[in-house]
């Protein structure tokens, strides 16, 4: 029943965006990879945020397929889908959308450079709120709340890699070594790379990258780091939940504040900032796994407070 | 955003189920799941990978690590713990499951002789350590067929499988029923998943040390196998004939069926032989002892939610056991104990919560054993037992500070009736670092077949050779030939009943995390009563006293001997106050010290020749991390004046230092270890009883370890 509601909530919304087709159209559009959930929470604090002078108009990303607005002044794709969506028609728009600035929100570094690359921006300011947590702060959690590990191993994937010397260069200054393993292999599995990096490291940090974790793999790497001790940080809830010890992560009304911030930087003529990351901030920890691996954490909002001291006080 | 009950253009039903998924709950749909499986697969087969989205951050996941997949911290435990990790095993150069037992406080570790090591916790009772409960993989491996003893049963595992050991200190009857009446040894094996790949060790030494070992393990995510075997022999205490050499076949499969399951699969077959008896002794003569054992096992999980689980195990294990000679004075005696033993155990647990501060377990579990031995049993049926039971447990947290733990055991036995053993147990965090430990609990030994069946009956022939022999014993046995009557050793005539065992104990686990130190102090009060004793009777119920045949035999001298038959009762028992800690220290990254001490008082409520065990026993261990990947170990035990199972023969106090130097080095991407293990470096010891002469000699061995 609640699914028919919300195909009836879509539907309606589908409709109004039709029939407001002529009415003056919104100056920001939210455009929704999804309803609900994550992006619902993102949506209505960018709203709020953005108060009543904006006034932005939220949509699924797939009414812009068929609406035929006249462009608006900036475009929020939140998540990657409508991201993929909106950079669709924007390139089948014509020459006035070609200008129309966006920016992106909730999505990875890594998609908003892939799509950067593969969109010349041309003239369209481009630019977005991203989900990743910045390396610095991931090893600055290792640190603080393991202040007893110094090995930090990291399962390389396609996406990891990518991030190896930027890491490395955040781990050096805080006393951290990394520990990384050859590139997970498709046919041998992630047995071989996950072995090695419990033999070498004291602490994994899982960073987002499907080819390592998944749902499918994810059973198989809290098991074998349990068994053999090693505490795994991850980077979502979520995955405290599902056994990591601990993880940094934002909120999508976190995210949606950053993006707030650069949206409101746009308004005052200033144009869009380059990607930013979000700044504010959580920390969960699995306080039962912790005890059961022998392991004493702060408390979270302790910690949160400690790094953002060591942030610079933001 | 337009509500949802005033408009719904019927048009849009497709579009709406073409494109909408249910993302209030996070979840992608099937059709999705499939898509992006594909789009993965596609990428993956194109040379491209898959990118990060946001659902890799908001994506819903199960709970991996449930409550019940976690090891439960000390502090919260209903009950001391000592855990013993596989890098302590290793380090500990230990070649026994016993002789690592000697890293937990109150235990000590013996033997009747060196090829029978077994370890006893608090009191040397008996030879043959049937007052634990020995658990490998859950499996318990005590000896349906003979004592019940756990010596040879603890040899049953390779100790590079182990993955650690838990040892209940204190009684767990009300957790494990009537066998964990002094505690559970809980030998854990790696799981198969973490053994991928060929793994080898050699040792050789004194003492005719010739260890071996290898596995292989293989399988993927879903799957893993490993095939592992071992080969041990020395040549036991000195001046003895204990000789001995046992080899081993075990197979371990970890399987999941579906991410809510766990399936596990273990099958092995052990094979020793023996030395045993003296050169002096006729009825006991030098010989080797052959004993086999074969076991399936097989244990199923299913995760119904994160705190709802439901185990249903069971194993099978068949025992073979091989010892005859012939009786030298009159050879057409056949002195024996062979035969063979089986144990079926079955068990369904399930673990649930209540509420959330209180959490379930409860089960039900049928055991059967049997023995079939004519010589132990004058029988050529099988003698059995069998068992039902039911256990529970409520743990509740009806506070942060405080962890309250209620439960009982009760067992149905098919000879001694009904059983219950109860458990109350609080744990109180003064300080999230510091517990505080109280509890109660009762619990009971049941007879094993042979306390409750025996019936060993010789048949003399040869009445004129046994006649001029040199002992009474002979004397009378020949009288038993003259007349044509068996002649009875072992005589249980299934009257025993069980032993029970009342605990008071009080403890404190503190962790001091600034000095990277545990404490675990134990404090406690055991009342043990109804013991089962092997006593040996004036003459077997049933049987003519044969003072009448004495006379014939006009041999005064044995007016008033009796035939000495052993039989089995119950006695009053004994108190003993104790206290004991367990302290790790770890001061700096590469060192770490173990320290344990135990102090015992004991109190016999009967004046009898009974064993004593030490008032003081201390352990101190030393594990450093050196330079270029040496490692360096020392464990150093005292134990104060004691007696193993009789009073009358006390072991005065030893010392034993044990030194192990180790170097870790990589042949190409192989790891390997090198080391060199020194037992008793301080000189050889006396042990089991003085009488005996036996010692335990220093001996060097070295060990190559590699894994590929």
């Amino acid at each position: 029943m609640p699914r028919f509601f919300r195909h009836l909530a879509l539907a309606c919304l589908v409709y109004m965006t039709l029939v407001l087709e002529v009415a003056a159209a919104p100056r920001i559009w939210v455009a929704l990879a999804e309803e609900g959930g994550p992006y619902a929470e993102a949506a209505t604090t960018l709203k709020e945020e953005l108060g009543t002078d904006s006034e932005p108009y939220v949509v699924h990303w797939r009414a812009l397929l068929t609406a035929r607005f006249e462009p608006p002044d900036l475009i929020v794709a939140v998540g990657v889908a409508a991201l993929d969506g909106v950079l669709e028609r924007l390139g089948k728009g014509g020459e006035s959308w070609g200008h129309v600035p966006l920016l992106a929100m909730l999505v990875p570094q890594a998609v908003f450079d892939a799509r950067l690359a593969a969109n010349p921006a041309g003239r369209r300011p481009f630019s977005a709120a991203l989900i990743d947590q910045p390396l610095g702060r991931q090893l600055a959690l290792v640190k603080r709340a393991l202040p007893q590990y110094q090995r930090v191993g990291v399962l390389s994937g396609p996406q990891t890699r990518l991030v190896f010397d930027a890491l490395e260069k955040e781990a050096l200054p805080r006393g951290l070594t990394l520990r990384k393993t050859p590139l997970v292999n498709a046919t041998e599995g992630i047995y071989p790379a996950l072995k090695q990096v419990i033999d070498e490291s004291e602490v994994i940090l899982a960073l987002p990258d499907p080819s390592i974790y998944n749902s499918a793999s994810l059973q198989n790497i809290l098991l074998t780091t349990y068994r053999a001790r090693i505490p795994l940080v991850a980077f979502s809830p979520a995955y405290v939940k599902a056994g990591a010890v601990m993880a940094v992560y934002s909120t999508p009304a976190q995210v949606a504040r950053r993006a707030a911030e650069m949206v409101r930087q746009w308004q005052a003529g200033r144009g869009l900032p380059l990607p930013q990351k979000p700044r504010e901030f959580e920390v969960a920890v699995n306080e039962r796994v912790a005890a059961s691996l022998g392991l004493w954490i702060d408390a979270p909002n302790l910690i949160v407070d400690d790094l953002r001291r060591q942030e610079g006080g933001r | 955003m337009p509500s949802a009950d005033r408009c719904r253009p019927a048009s849009t039903d497709f579009f709406v189920t073409m494109f909408m998924s249910d993302a209030s709950k996070m979840k992608r749909s099937m059709a999705q799941q499939i898509l992006t499986g594909l789009l993965v697969l596609l990428h993956a087969g194109a040379g491209i990978t898959a990118e990060p989205t946001e659902l890799d951050y908001f994506d819903a996941l199960p709970t991996v690590l449930t409550v019940s997949r976690l090891a439960q911290p000390i502090s919260e435990t209903p009950g001391a713990v000592t855990v013993i990790d596989r890098e302590t095993i290793r380090r500990s150069g230990a070649r026994e499951l016993a002789d690592v037992l000697r890293l937990v406080p109150g235990y000590l570790a013996g033997g009747f002789n060196g090829a029978n090591p077994v370890a006893a916790y608090h009191m040397p009772l008996d030879d043959h350590g049937i007052r634990n409960l020995v658990l490998i993989d859950g499996r318990p491996v005590y000896s349906a067929y003979y004592f019940g003893g756990t010596s040879r049963g603890m040899m049953g595992v390779l100790l590079e499988d182990i993955e650690r050991i838990e040892v209940l200190r204190g009684s767990n009857s009300a957790a494990y029923g009537a066998n964990a009446m002094f505690g559970v040894i809980n030998v854990i094996t790696r799981n198969s998943a973490d053994t991928h790949g060929i793994g080898m060790s050699a040792t050789s030494g004194e003492g005719s040390i010739k260890d071996s070992y290898a596995r292989i393990g293989w399988g993927n995510e879903l799957a893993s196998f490993r095939l592992s075997t071992g080969r041990r022999s020395d040549s036991g205490y000195g001046h003895t004939h204990d000789d001995k050499i046992i080899s081993q076949l075990h197979f371990r499969g970890d399987l999941r069926p579906a991410h809510d399951q766990e399936l596990m699969f273990l099958a092995g077959v052990s094979e020793l032989a023996a030395g045993d008896g003296f050169d002096d002794k006729l009825g006991n003569p030098e010989r080797t002892v052959g004993w086999r054992n074969v076991f399936l096992q097989g244990q199923w999980k299913r995760q119904f939610s994160e705190f709802n689980e439901i185990k249903l195990a069971a194993s099978y294990d068949e025992e073979t056991y091989n010892d005859a000679f012939l009786y030298p004075v009159d050879p057409s005696i056949r002195i024996s104990s062979s035969g063979r033993g089986r144990r079926l155990n079955l068990e369904l647990q399930h673990n649930f919560n209540l509420a959330p501060d209180l959490r379930a377990v409860w089960g039900v579990g049928y055991k059967y054993e049997d023995a079939v031995s004519r010589p132990l049993y004058n029988t050529d049926e099988a003698v059995s037992i069998h068992e039902q039971r039911l256990f529970g447990n409520l743990e509740w947290r009806f506070h942060p500070q405080w962890v309250v733990n209620a439960g009982g055991f009760a067992g149905f036995h098919s000879e001694k009736g009904s059983y219950f053993s109860p458990r109350l147990m609080a744990n109180f965090h003064v300080l999230p670092d510091h517990t505080l430990r109280a509890g109660l609990t009762e619990s009971s030994r049941m007879p094993t077949l042979f306390e409750l069946a025996s019936d060993v009956r010789l048949y003399p022939q040869n009445w004129a050779a046994l006649a001029t022999a040199g002992s009474a014993t002979d004397r009378i046995a020949a009288i038993m030939a003259f007349s044509n009557l068996p002649f009875r050793l072992f005589y249980a005539d299934g009257h025993v009943a069980k032993e029970e065992l009342e605990s008071q104990e009080i403890g404190y686990f503190g962790n001091f995390r600034r000095l990277n130190l545990t404490i675990d102090v134990r404090a406690y009060i055991e009342k043990v009563r109804d013991l089962i004793v092997a006593n040996n009777h004036g003459s077997a119920p049933g049987y003519v006293f044969p003072n009448n045949l004495l006379v014939l035999l006009a041999d005064p001298t044995l007016v008033g001997t009796s035939v000495p038959v052993v039989t089995f009762g119950n006695m009053s028992g004994y108190r003993t106050r104790g206290l004991e800690y367990q302290l790790r220290w770890k001061p700096l990254a590469g060192t770490e010290f173990w320290v344990n001490q135990a102090f015992e008082r004991t109190t016999w409520t009967a004046d009898a020749d009974m064993p004593m065990p030490p008032t003081h026993a201390t352990t101190i261990a030393w594990f450093q991390k050196l330079p270029y990947d040496f490692d360096f170990g020392l464990i150093h035990q005292s134990i104060g004046a004691m007696t193993w199972n009789k009073a009358s023969d006390q072991l005065p106090s030893r010392r034993q230092l044990d030194v192990r130097l180790a170097k870790q080095f990589r042949i190409g991407s192989s790891r390997a270890e090198a080391a060199i293990v020194v037992q008793a470096a301080n000189g050889s010891l006396p042990v089991y009883q003085t009488g005996t002469g036996f010692s335990l000699e220093r001996r060097a061995f070295g060990t190559l370890r590699i894994e590929f």
